[in-house]
């Protein structure tokens, strides 16, 4: 074990949070459902409710340019299933980032569990962290996750968030505490919801699904929202989330340093926690931080390819987030048309049916916007496309060129 | 072309070409042939800056036209919906053409899986013309929907299209820009870029790449905004765009990496299309959002003459830091046309028959420099052709 | 609200204390000017000058704004008020050194009186020039105005603000934003947003005019009707911040309508991030999104971010109401003194209000039924597990005040739910070095009853 991991180490010992003591602090929460109703739809109604447990704590990740620039990181992990007494030890340098992706479904009840494992490298720091469903409808302050109007949860201890899900839709989630600092190194990731439209009984009309699709439901038709007519229907979805980092920033961390808040420029733009080339790589990318003698391994930290694969014909629903905590972006797919049918997790559509979703080549996106966007590519030629950044100059990592805030679609000919 | 108002005439025109083609039987397909070449720009401060541009060849094998920033504007009629850009590469590095907004079979060029540098990534969009290419490469659309179009290289475009290889592309429905809903009378192009003279003047001196001074663009700082390839100068000439009574298609774009918000002062318009894509329902402001790579059409529909600022609301009003500058455009609208004259709207805009196109093209002939050897009054439709790639209007260019 | 159970006693109690100090709190939320209408329209008086404004950080910087009459430079400049229909005309007097001006974007014929040609509008000339604008405003809504000449610096240095028109035919008893129902609103805030790099300032306050460089533009300082956070939930016209009289504080009740008027006053795009609820984008650039009258604003797009685009002004309906929470938001039927069990009533619990129900209370207006009585879903952690927010209130519920560290939370005082509205650029979230601050503020909603206060149209001084 290498210095700085123990110190961390002894910190937590010397507050009492070490050891067995700590451990048994980290207590999740979750109620069975047992109501009786199928709330989501989906037939079973004893199967509504869910539980997720994430840990928030720090780690590494290893940007896309040939150096592999290894970068320090505040973020989220998967902790669920993992047993309480076991969680300190799983999370500790083990955040990812994007953080996991949260998929659920509309009419569920999510019990979303957030253990603070602490930040192993900077034992000077206590932050307590807090989850931000960022976009949730109608939120309660007390599970919103800002940290000034509710409570946030200290090292070593759990609290359990609960969203009744009742919008379908593209949100994010994301850490709310010194929003700034911990969005700026890392805490951030796609979360969505599926419509209950997905779980229709087969043989149901829907006067807009794409042709040859149509005119009824049929078991495993998706579906972005709950439109009524299909018109939302998708064969293949990726969430694409948007944001960058500041080396100096995460490296006057690491070293604690004064952070530049005033500075802040961002020089790796990544799509889900990548640049381009790693974008398209299809593998969880494990870091470097073991080889760099911080912690004793090197960790699955980078888990969300960007990769797009599609057969001609189907239509792709890219949900498109940012989370930049610096500037907005401009994503176009070269070749390839985007329909816009929704934005802010809601269906593009008038209080009359009025069709509000439009076509464009180019979506532009400030941290905290939504977008969803569907590739039709029943008119595109197969081959291979590029989804990226106009901001052109952000097809970079860092000092290196080709990189950035890029990835590839790959459509594949009709059999 | 700063100072120019381009018309409807012509599509007007070229659909009476159409209709005399169409009756003969002939098939008209639009074919430009395009020059990437280095080219230097002299900014208002005497500042010279190296660029890449497009210069519009008559043919395969003469290469005469003019390199210009930003490139010609290429006009796709609107009844022969098929177009090719043949492309000769006169630069020192690969180049292609690509226009991101229309469908395009793409056949991106990586670099080799051994490359030390980047291997296995997209250099290129789509298939590449060399440098030095004697015979054209062809880029083709087919079907090309009416619109506002933009085409930049589509190599190593963080350096390429940023050196000033982009330009605009047009095509109007056979009734309007996109339907009767949007017949105009009067059009007139705003085509922003922007100018970072460092990295300009590395990649021109071969500073650029790995292991030079540049090895990125992510330091990009512009300090020059150009309309249609020149920024704003004190005393610029305003641009005529219609007149009281008339309705003017305002076609918006932005080249630049930065997103730019064009305002409009004293008017507003009807946004009616993103990319060439027409909004289900035009709405009215005065502010048009133009992110990076982004093509907005607004209609004006001006109730009073005068002068019509538009400019960037993100304030890029200066050249070098020097002020006035930058993206400023005056649009000027002409006082309605006396009541006894209310004709006048349909002679201008009315068809024209071959006749007064010959007589309009010998005009030209006398007039115009460099015109194609081709293009002569016994080759009306190579003139015709040569009209819509120049915008040409009746009034002598101004250079 | 007509039911009182021990907790809503709490604030009701705190709202009599404090109800001294809140005033007509029904009248408009935003601080604006508005001479007397004259026959010939109204006439407005300003002035550009020079003064300082305070940042957070501690900062003082030296800016040029447009001041009321003879009163004191404001950033922003002072919320013009007027109503369709009548035709205006804006006397600017120039007390800066270096010619100023007026643009107003999205009105149609403006005429400029005196003065000179300027690049984008007539100029007045540095010292005492006038210069007189007159227009008259055809539709209702939202705009701005701002310097026309070299706006690149003028902008930056304050010379910007924001103009309500009102419509010309809402019902006597409403108050709405434009010429439909759909833009009906009970509370309307206003959301000026802008930016500053202060080396600009400081170059200008010393004359440096050829150290300023545009192209370096950095800004660091964010703002909200010209105030960083947490200044913007000072009250207006605080003696704090004699040249920024505009907070924003905006308060809302559950199930009211809250307009909120967002201006891209600077020269940056800021993503606004509104926490609680998607809003209802009804009208952009001061035109309702309508495909016809009739139709009211039936191009309205929900969102929880608004892209507040420099020059563009957006006009957002919201509107909460705990609706869907799978938990009574009122803690009805919950039993304050014990953890919740999720199995309620247990053992222990008390009818605290004696109505023959353990903790039963009525419904309030606007409540989700469907939620009603239903016990909140999770077991908070303990005291010590937690770190605790200034505007939390102890509670978990909608006018619940509970248990708090000494020392913590506070502003709070009616057991409200206070949600963040922030850029969502979070690098904008600071003031300088510092977080939080910048482009931010909290939105409250109070519980029914509770006051919600405001500021006045001022009579115009002159
Ligand atoms: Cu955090
Ligand atoms: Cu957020």
């Amino acid at each position: 074990m290498n210095r700085k991991i123990a110190y961390g180490l002894m910190t937590l010992l010397a507050l009492g949070l070490g050891a067995s003591r700590a451990w048994g602090e980290i207590h999740t929460q979750f109620t069975p459902d047992t109501d009786g109703v199928d709330t989501d739809g989906n037939g079973d109604p004893n199967d509504d409710h869910v539980y997720l447990h994430m840990f928030a704590g720090d780690g590494f990740v290893n940007m896309a340019d040939q150096d592999r620039t290894l970068q320090y990181m505040f973020g989220f992990g998967d902790a669920t299933g993992v047993p309480d007494e076991m969680v300190m030890m799983h999370g500790m340098l083990a955040a990812e980032f994007p953080a996991p992706t949260i998929v659920v479904r509309e009419g569920q009840k999510v019990y979303l569990n957030l253990s603070n494992v602490g930040m192993m490298m900077r034992p000077d720091l206590f932050d307590p962290h807090t989850i931000h469903w960022h976009g949730f409808p109608n939120a309660a302050a007390i599970f919103d996750g800002v940290p000034d109007a509710s409570v946030s949860i200290a090292m070593g201890f759990t609290f359990t968030y609960f969203y009744q899900v009742v919008e379908p839709g593209t949100f994010m989630w994301h850490c709310h505490v010194e929003a700034t600092e911990h969005m700026q190194m890392g805490m951030l990731g796609n979360l969505y919801v599926l419509p209950k439209q997905d779980l229709l009984p087969p043989g149901t009309p829907l006067a807009n699904l794409p042709p040859g699709k149509g005119p009824t439901h049929q078991q495993g038709y998706k579906y972005c929202y709950n439109d009524g007519d299909g018109s939302t229907y998708y064969d293949v979805d990726y969430p694409i989330q948007i944001s960058s980092f500041d080396p100096e920033f995460h490296n006057a961390s690491l070293t604690v340093q004064p952070l530049p808040f005033a500075l802040m420029d961002d020089k790796f733009p990544m799509l889900n926690g990548r640049g381009y080339p790693d974008t398209t790589n299809l593998n969880v990318l494990y870091n470097t931080a073991g080889d760099e003698g911080y912690g004793e391994m090197n960790r699955p930290s980078q888990k969300v390819s960007s990769l797009i694969e599609a057969t001609r014909g189907e239509r792709v629903l890219l949900r498109i987030s940012s989370l930049s905590t610096t500037s907005f972006h401009t994503l176009t797919v070269a070749g390839i048309p985007m329909h816009v049918i929704g934005q802010g997790s809601r269906l593009l559509r008038g209080p009359n049916g009025e069709d509000l979703t439009y076509w464009t080549n180019s979506v532009n996106l400030g941290g905290g916007e939504a977008k969803d966007v569907i590739l039709d590519t029943a008119n595109i030629e197969p081959g291979d496309y590029a989804l990226y950044t106009t901001n052109l100059s952000h097809l970079s990592n860092n000092t290196e060129d080709f990189g950035g805030m890029m990835t590839e679609i790959i459509l594949h000919p009709a059999e | 072309m700063n100072n120019r108002s381009n018309t409807m005439k012509f599509s007007k025109l070229t659909l009476a070409l159409l209709l005399v083609l169409a009756s003969t039987g002939s098939t008209y397909a639009i074919d430009y042939y395009l020059r990437a070449e280095a080219v230097n720009k002299v900014m208002p401060d005497g500042s010279m800056i190296p660029m890449w541009g497009y210069a519009l060849d008559p043919d395969a094998v003469q290469e005469t036209g003019q390199v210009i920033v930003p490139g010609p504007t290429l006009v796709v009629p609107p009844n022969d919906p098929n177009l090719t850009i043949h492309l000769k590469n006169r630069l020192d590095v690969a180049t292609s053409v690509i226009i991101p907004a229309l469908p395009q079979a793409m056949t991106p060029q990586r670099f080799p899986a051994g490359d030390p540098d980047y291997p296995n990534r997209i250099r290129s969009l789509t298939h590449e013309t060399p440098p030095g290419n004697a015979a054209p490469v062809p880029y083709s659309w087919t079907n090309v929907r009416p619109g506002s179009f933009m085409y930049h290289s589509g190599t190593h475009i963080a350096v390429q299209v940023q050196m000033g290889l982009y330009g605009p592309a047009t095509r109007n429905a056979v009734d309007g820009a996109y339907s009767a809903d949007s017949d105009f009378d009067n059009e007139v192009l705003l085509f922003y870029s922007e100018i970072d003279p460092i990295a300009h003047a590395r990649i021109a001196s071969g500073n650029y790449g790995p292991g030079e001074i540049m090895t990125s663009t992510i330091e990009y700082k512009p300090e020059f905004f150009l309309v249609n390839g020149n920024p704003y100068s004190l005393g610029d000439t305003p641009i005529p765009a219609g007149q009281v009574g008339q309705t003017t298609l305002l076609r918006l774009f932005n080249a630049g990496i930065e997103t730019h918000v064009a305002q409009l002062q004293n008017l507003r318009g009807l946004l009616l299309a993103d990319d060439g894509w027409p909004d289900n329902y035009p709405t009215d402001q005065y502010t048009f959002v133009l992110p990076a790579g982004k093509t907005k059409d607004v209609l004006l529909n001006p109730a009073t003459e005068g002068i019509v600022p538009v400019y960037d609301r993100r304030l890029r009003l200066t050249n070098a830091n020097a002020s006035p500058g930058g993206l400023i455009s005056l649009l000027e609208i002409a006082a309605a046309p006396p009541a006894v004259g209310e004709n006048n709207n349909e002679v201008q805009t009315a068809p024209r028959n071959v006749p007064e196109l010959a007589t309009l093209a010998q005009y030209w002939l006398q007039n115009c420099q460099g015109c194609p050897a081709d293009v002569n009054e016994d080759n009306i439709v190579n003139f015709i052709d040569f009209a819509l790639m120049n915008n040409l209007n009746e009034s002598p260019p101004e250079e | 609200m007509n039911t009182v159970s021990i907790r809503t006693r709490t604030y009701l109690l705190l709202a009599a204390l404090i109800a001294c100090i809140l005033a007509n709190a029904a009248q408009a939320m935003i601080m604006t000017i508005r001479p007397a209408a004259t026959p010939g329209g109204l006439e407005f008086n300003l002035s550009a000058k020079q003064g300082y404004i305070l940042t957070p950080d501690g900062g003082a910087y030296y800016m040029w704004g447009y001041a009321n009459g003879d009163g004191l430079m404001q950033y922003p400049g002072p919320t013009l008020e007027f109503n369709q229909g009548e035709t205006v005309t804006i006397h600017l007097t120039n007390q800066l050194d270096v010619p100023v001006s007026m643009v107003f974007p999205g009105q149609l014929n403006v005429t400029a009186g005196g003065g000179t040609a300027g690049v984008l509008t007539n100029e007045a000339a540095p010292a005492g020039g006038m210069v007189s604008y007159t227009f008259t405003a055809t539709h209702a809504g939202t705009y701005h105005y701002h310097s026309g000449t070299n706006p690149e610096l003028q902008i930056e240095m304050g010379l910007f603000g924001a103009i309500i028109v009102r419509p010309d035919n809402q019902p006597a008893e409403e108050t709405w934003a434009y010429n439909h129902v759909d833009s009906q609103y009970d509370y309307e805030y206003l959301f000026l947003m802008s930016e500053m790099d202060p080396t600009i300032h400081e170059k200008a306050e010393c004359g440096m005019w050829d150290q300023i460089d545009m192209n370096e533009y950095w800004p660091v300082l964010w703002f909200i009707n010209g105030r960083c956070a947490p200044d913007v939930m000072l009250p207006d016209n605080t003696p704090l911040l004699p040249h920024q009289p505009y907070s924003c504080r905006p308060q809302v009740h559950p199930n009211e309508r809250m307009l909120m008027r967002l201006i891209g006053g600077g020269r940056d795009l800021h993503p606004f991030h509104h926490h609680g609820n998607n809003a209802l984008q009804i009208a952009r650039d001061g035109r309702l999104l309508s495909s016809s009258p009739a139709l009211g604003a039936n191009l309205a797009v929900s969102d929880f971010t608004q892209a507040a685009a420099p020059g563009m002004t957006l006009d957002c309906i919201f509107t909460w109401t705990g609706k869907g929470l799978g938990w009574d938001v009122y803690g009805h039927e919950q039993d304050i003194d014990n953890e919740p069990t999720g199995d309620f009533p247990g053992p222990g619990d008390v009818d605290h209000n004696e109505n023959g129900s353990v903790d039963n209370v009525d419904p309030v207006a606007g409540e989700d039924m469907e939620d009603h009585g239903k016990p909140f879903p999770v077991q908070l952690p303990d005291n010590k597990a937690l770190a605790f927010g200034a505007t939390y209130s102890g509670s978990p519920f909608l006018g619940a005040m509970g248990d708090l560290p000494p020392g913590e939370g506070g502003m709070n005082m009616f057991g409200g739910m206070m949600f963040m509205w922030h850029s969502h650029n979070e690098k904008e979230m600071v003031n300088y070095d510092i977080f939080p601050g910048g482009l931010m503020t909290m939105m409250f909603v109070e519980p029914p009853g509770a006051p919600i206060g405001g500021a006045h149209t001022m009579p115009m001084g002159q």
